[in-house]
């Protein structure tokens, strides 16, 4: 590798001595990212309101009695649910000041002002622009809700066992749901209340430049410099997520990650980044900082929640998916850099862009090849979640077997939901389910690929391979990473599946260190684009092969993607299939 | 090869234009000849789903989505008799 190439990779290499604890960007991306989540442990684990047990319990005995009871999903079984799903520790006094200060821009239609603050007037103008649909989307769910319970009532008078009542109440169950989810939605939107992010973005603003200031002071950098640059990487961060909930943008699946490169890129390349904000650009730190965060989001016992179908189709097929296409890369295409091949490998394989982070983060990926995988990533997502339904729909494919194949194959999680949400709440729930065990798939792909570049990658280039040679070179926030994975995972283990999700997933988690981590990486992302030279990146695209091996590895993953999931749901456990 | 401040400021203008025709003009006119485009938006308002969101606890949907399969399993319904 040369000098010049050494400067342009994603972390950086370096001598292991006891001051690195305090003196190296690894270490301290494992301390801000620490301070955070043991904040948030604080806010939202520590002393758990005493009701939670007791809603929890008195939801499963519902649904326990009505599995008893009926053949398929009643309606009280989905109302137990329901009710499970509104015990949220962030929903606390503090959870909802922490909510209101961590917001990011929201959505807007044609006056890009509207991201950013809504006046009474306006919000009062909305709400009553949308109350008519909110009251008719009220009336028909209610009809539905009425039509369901007559069905029911029918089926259960027949003791269940007229197949043929049986399935108008599922049927009409299933309509019900659909209408009452659009009555919450129309609902949702007839609530609409005035906001002003100027107040809060400004403290965002302050608070994640001090947190980066504590690090860069005692790395021994400029904080002043870093701090007036920070004020300009995090306005392009601002306006990435301001285009990113533009009301289009969900046609194109195109985020404010995607849009902060865009913008960064366009300043950049055109008028130029000005130099004030170059000690700012510190890339490397804030996706780190932001992958130690994502550890927390990274939980083991994920993985059981669609059973052995879901294991099987992620953890199995996923790696053989992987792997293939990395073989392909090298053994076929030639590809010159393996650290570009194994990004676009992790991107297309497990979940897209947080997959990519996390990989070129542990293989020392240089920018330009991140942003090329996730450009390819981005490009091939809006096709598939577009045509994959459209495709399914017009083969007639059953919602079980579409949803599995879509969320085994769409690289980004929420074009995954988007997909599934298409065909309709079966496939919308099997999909997020499948790429949701997809996701937590990063933690063991980010550790294998730092393992694998540690000890056969960079010692193949002349290096040795003893034990203390790995240490040194092995990126430290790597097991940081892994470390609050494992941690939380331990914790969510420990608390079980329903106060797990009730006070991590949408305490700890939801409630503070994702919002953090979603401002850390559009930062990442903005200081990427700002740093992007076009030239740079077209001498990737030379010869086409990375786009080669991204379509070659996604043909791969589409048919062993379909296979599995036909084999799982409806060969092996077809029963299971039958109840979702 | 420099370019002027002019040519860089001109560039700059001219990356806008082009990033709004494609998604305030093309995009739109797009959506507004696909009703198959139209559907895919409206579920993604019915769901709270944004398209572009990166990890599973982004989408807010998936929890009620992992909850439904986790209790496909926990809570199977089998009926009266156990047998359906």
């Amino acid at each position: 590798m040369s000098d010049a190439d050494a400067s342009n990779i994603v972390i950086d290499k370096g001598q292991s001595k006891l001051s690195d604890l305090w003196t190296k960007e690894d270490y301290w991306a494992i301390w801000l990212g620490l301070a955070l989540i043991v904040a948030a442990i604080f806010l939202f684990l520590v002393n758990p309101p005493a009701d939670y047990r007791q809603k929890i319990d008195k939801a499963n005995a519902v649904m326990a009695a009505e599995a008893q009871r009926a053949p398929f999903k009643t309606i009280a079984w989905y109302k137990a649910q329901d009710d499970k799903s509104r015990i949220r520790a962030r929903d606390s006094a503090m959870g909802k000041a922490i909510a209101g200060i961590m917001k990011t821009p929201e959505g807007w239609v044609s006056n890009p002002l509207d991201s950013f603050a809504v006046s009474k007037a306006d919000a009062d103008a909305k709400a009553a622009a949308n109350a008519d649909r909110a009251a008719s989307s009220k009336a028909a769910a209610e009809t539905a809700l009425a039509a369901a319970v007559a069905a029911e009532k029918a089926a259960g008078d027949a003791v269940f066992a007229d197949a043929s009542l049986n399935a108008d109440a599922q049927a009409k169950i299933a309509q019900w749901r659909a209408a009452a989810a659009k009555a919450k939605s129309a609902a949702d939107k007839a609530k609409s209340s005035p906001f002003n992010l100027m107040t809060s973005l400004p403290l965002v603003m302050v608070a994640g430049g001090l947190l980066f200031a504590i690090g860069m002071k005692a790395m021994g950098r400029d904080v002043p410099r870093f701090l007036l640059g920070f004020v300009g990487v995090f306005a392009v961060a601002c306006l990435a997520f301001m285009m990113g909930q533009q009301s289009t943008m969900k046609y194109w699946g195109v985020g404010a990650e995607a849009w902060a490169i865009i913008i960064g890129m366009v300043i950049a390349n055109t008028v130029g980044t000005p130099r004030w904000m170059h000690p700012a650009l510190q890339v490397e730190f804030f996706i780190k900082t932001g992958l130690v965060l994502l550890g927390a989001e990274v939980l083991f016992d994920k993985i059981v929640a669609i059973g052995v179908p879901g294991i099987f189709m992620t953890w199995v097929g996923t790696p053989i998916v992987l792997i293939g296409t990395y073989i392909f890369g090298q053994r076929v295409l030639r590809l010159h850099s393996k650290t570009l091949n194994i990004v676009i490998c992790a991107d297309m394989s497990v979940c897209g862009t947080s997959a990519a982070i996390a990989t070129a983060a542990a293989c020392r990926a240089k920018k330009e090849e991140l942003t090329l995988a996730i450009g390819l990533s981005l490009v091939f997502t809006a096709i598939m979640m577009i045509a994959m339904p459209a495709f399914i729909k017009a083969v007639g494919m059953p919602q079980v077997l579409a949803g599995a194949w879509m969320g085994g194959t769409i690289d980004a999680t929420g074009a995954v939901a988007a997909a599934g949400a298409f065909l309709g709440e079966t496939a919308l729930h099997v999909a997020a389910t499948i790429k949701m065990i997809q996701n937590v798939l990063i933690g063991v792909v980010a550790f294998g690929v730092a393992v694998y570049w540690t000890t056969r990658v960079e010692t193949s280039v002349g290096n040795t391979a003893s034990v203390t040679d790995i240490w040194h070179r092995f990126p430290k926030f790597v097991l940081g990473f892994l470390g609050v994975s494992i941690l939380f995972s331990v914790i969510s283990g420990s608390l079980g599946p329903d106060m797990g999700q009730a006070l991590l997933d949408q305490g700890v988690i939801r409630g503070l260190t994702s919002p953090a981590r979603n401002w850390f990486f559009c930062l990442a992302f903005a200081a990427i684009g700002l740093e992007t030279n076009f030239r740079e990146l077209a001498h990737y695209l030379q010869g086409g092969k990375a786009l080669v091996l991204y379509v070659v590895g996604q043909t791969f993953n589409l048919v062993m993607a379909l296979s599995l999931a036909y084999l799982m749901f409806y060969v092996l456990f077809p029963e299971i299939t039958a109840k979702i | 090869m420099r370019r002027t401040l002019a040519g860089r400021v001109a560039s700059l203008f001219l990356s806008i234009a082009v990033l709004w025709a494609l998604f305030f003009g093309v995009g739109p006119l797009l959506v507004a000849s696909l009703p198959a485009l139209r559907h895919y938006g409206e579920v993604q308002d019915i769901y709270g789903i944004r398209s572009g969101q990166l990890y599973y606890t982004d989408v807010e949907t998936s929890q009620m989505a992992e909850m439904n399969s986790r209790h496909t399993w926990r809570f199977t319904p089998r009926g009266p008799d156990g047998a359906h």
